[in-house]
């Protein structure tokens, strides 16, 4: 059985490009610019919902990157340096800690576009703990368990207000487990996730990208989660071993950094073959990561792409 | 140049609202005209009643009235630099829209589809490869040419490195020809190697060595993306050398915004005199230590100023770091002094004011060395 939903940022159009780049040089107001956000998610959900995806989201829109809501919004934490974001021409703002963290929650909840999901089933994405602290600076803690620990306690608030709000549905991503990867992280990364989902009532999974996850299965697998991912484009598929016990096998089998429309025989195929290689009954065709590398056009191309490869995997 | 620590711009200045409205066709507004006759006068350009009148009017300008407004936005900017007290100066890249969309719109071969964000509200065209690349003809020259003819100062011309030009762009074309290879990484890797070596032979290697012929001695190739693929530096590597074959003049690379680290070793076969980095952004100067590390004997261009940020250095500061690399290298013969990167995103009077300093933190280093 397949499912097919996005994983992560969606790029914005360029009439919205157009209204940021005015409101950044003073020359349109915030209420306007709200306005064209919460009306650019309402056209996406409709093409999500358009073309058969299971969960909508609604782009993370207004994120400036994954970590922005919980910099700009955490008290004792601000946005930091432009920091490229792993191999990509793009580029985030490294989260500063300069005082302990507070679970405040609501942060992710107040930077998604609720309204435009009209009561569908939605989706939405944070960082894992072990993502949120490997990516942000540390001037508070000193000591890499206390601020996992208080980063989970975080994120688990984050995903408290979400499940409260209605989302049915939160992926963790994690592209630092497998692109800089490290010595008996998966233990500590494990522990630390299953603290944010504990008592939670809502679909879990854990998506990685941008680095190879073979190494880390089966290790990846006995994450606390109902679905498991990694990205087709960096992994070395040959070498994938392990066995999906009752999961979603999440397989990111359009290229999110290329334009190139994959011919959909090819990754039909692709996904089937690595979903048997991991005996996996579910999957779900992804893209490898968020579309905001891609322009508007050729994003909306590839949502459509991966409706069409969904049906094929079956 | 003999004196240690000289001093360097790397890159793009902010274009005037004179000059960009100026173009475009639309007449300055009091506050941009305002601007225009202060730097004018900070400056000393002469002349500028000639720009005034090219800008006093509302309508489609001419190819000649067009190129005209563009000559005095080089002016301007390279007597700023000259100003600030540079020893070695460009024009600010005043006619280029930027170092990405600028070389590919005259390469065959490419597509543009649209806008892709950088961070924030900062975004820039993208393209995708879709032929098989060519050149339609060496570029840069008028621009060098201009620009030796008015700098007071000895002239440094940057271009694009072919590898950040194939990076920053969307593969189409080579990735479908490497279709039979089934392994979708060892699919996107051979892809990059042709698409990065056909900009090295047949776009950079001919602009290269017309630039040479025109009178170019030093060539600054920027490669921002250098150090983004860990395991595609040797293609880095390859592409430098390959596109340098044969150009007679001294060459430097730009790398900002990485972990150079990933560069090294291969890093050492690139034929080029000097690496010129960026540490301010990060306030890590023990980078330095990596070049130490790794016997790295080049130049080194050292990144002095934040370009991201309004706080203007003090020399104090910029003088502290330079010693701080002396003390790492042990060699102030081999350092330069320069911003992290292009100062495209600062006011004109931020950039002028780190600039000043930039200087006379290299000055207040040379005597403390000279001492």
């Amino acid at each position: 059985m397949a499912f097919a939903h996005l994983t992560g940022i969606f790029p914005r159009s360029e009439e919205l490009i157009t209204a940021t780049r005015a409101f950044e040089r003073g020359r349109a107001d915030k209420s306007a610019l709200d306005r064209l956000f919460e009306e650019e998610a309402q056209r996406l959900v409709a093409l999500q919902v358009e073309h058969g995806l299971d969960y909508v989201t609604d782009g993370l829109l207004r994120w400036q990157d994954l970590l922005r809501p919980l910099a700009d919004e955490l008290p004792g934490v601000h946005a930091g340096p432009v920091t490229r974001w792993f191999d990509n021409n793009s580029f985030y703002r490294r989260p500063v800690i300069e005082a302990p963290l507070e679970p405040v929650g609501g942060a992710a909840l107040r930077w998604t576009s609720v309204r435009a999901f009209e009561g569908r089933p939605w989706k939405a994405i944070l960082p894992s703990p072990w993502a949120f602290a490997a990516l942000s600076e540390d001037r508070a803690y000193g000591d890499d368990k206390a601020l996992l620990r208080d980063v989970a306690e975080v994120l688990r608030a984050e995903a408290a207000s979400l499940a409260a709000a209605g989302c049915r549905y939160i992926q963790f991503s994690d592209p630092v487990l497998v692109a800089r990867p490290r010595e008996g992280a998966l233990a500590p990364a494990q522990l630390a996730l299953a603290r944010v989902v504990e008592g939670l009532n809502v679909r879990t999974a854990l998506y990685t990208f941008f680095g190879d996850a073979a190494p880390l299965l089966p290790g990846l697998l006995d994450f606390p989660v109902h679905e498991v991912g990694f990205d087709l484009f960096a992994t070395e598929v040959d070498r994938l071993d392990g066995r999906v016990r009752e999961q979603v096998l999440l397989l990111g089998g359009l290229d999110g950094r290329n334009s190139l429309l994959e011919d959909p025989q090819e990754a039909a195929q692709t996904v089937r073959r690595v979903a048997d290689r991991l005996h996996a009954d579910q999957v779900a065709v992804v893209p490898s990561c968020d579309l905001e590398f891609l322009p508007y056009e050729v994003a909306v191309a590839k949502v459509r792409r991966l409706a069409e490869v969904k049906r094929l995997v079956g | 140049m003999q004196k240690v620590f000289p001093t360097q711009e790397i890159g793009s200045l902010a274009k005037p609202a004179w000059l960009v409205k100026g173009v475009r066709g639309v007449r300055p507004s009091p506050e941009d005209r305002a601007e225009l006759d202060y730097w004018a006068a900070r400056l000393e350009i002469e002349g500028v009643d000639d720009l005034r009148r090219l800008l006093a009017t509302n309508g489609e300008r001419s190819e000649g009235a067009k190129q005209a407004i563009r000559d005095w936005g080089a002016l301007f900017a390279v007597r700023f630099l000259e100003a600030a007290g540079l020893d070695v100066v460009y024009d600010g890249e005043a006619r280029r829209v930027e170092m990405y969309e600028y070389p590919v719109r005259r390469i065959d071969g490419f597509q543009f589809y649209g806008h892709v964000r950088s961070f924030d509200y900062r975004y820039y065209r993208k393209a995708a490869v879709v032929d098989r690349v060519q050149l339609r003809e060496p570029f840069h020259l008028d621009e060098l040419g201009f620009v030796k003819r008015h700098a007071r100062r000895p002239v440094k011309v940057p271009i694009t490195g072919p590898y950040t030009l194939a990076d920053w762009s969307f593969n189409e074309y080579y990735l479908r020809e490497a279709g039979d290879i089934r392994d979708l990484r060892r699919r996107n890797y051979e892809a990059k190697r042709r698409f990065v070596m056909d900009l090295a032979t047949e776009v950079l290697r001919p602009t290269l060595l017309a630039l040479v012929e025109v009178g170019a001695d030093w060539i600054q190739i920027d490669e921002p993306a250098a150090a983004t693929h860990p395991e595609e530096v040797p293609i880095l590597v390859e592409a430098f050398n390959a596109a340098t074959e044969g150009v007679r003049a001294k060459l430097s690379i730009h790398i900002c915004y990485s972990d150079y680290r990933a560069l090294y070793p291969h890093i050492l076969q690139m034929r080029v005199d000097m690496l010129t980095l960026e540490f301010k952004n990060t306030g890590d100067y023990n980078i330095v230590n990596i070049f130490k590390e790794f016997g790295d004997r080049r130049q080194i261009g050292l990144g002095v100023l934040d370009v991201h940020s309004d706080v203007i250095e003090t020399p104090e500061e910029i003088q502290e770091k330079i010693l701080q690399a002396v003390g790492i290298l042990g060699a102030p013969e081999r350092i330069w002094v320069n911003p992290d990167c292009g100062l495209r995103t600062r006011t004109w009077d931020i950039a002028f004011a780190k600039l000043q300093n930039l200087v006379e933190g290299a000055r207040l280093a040379r005597e403390t060395v000279a001492g």
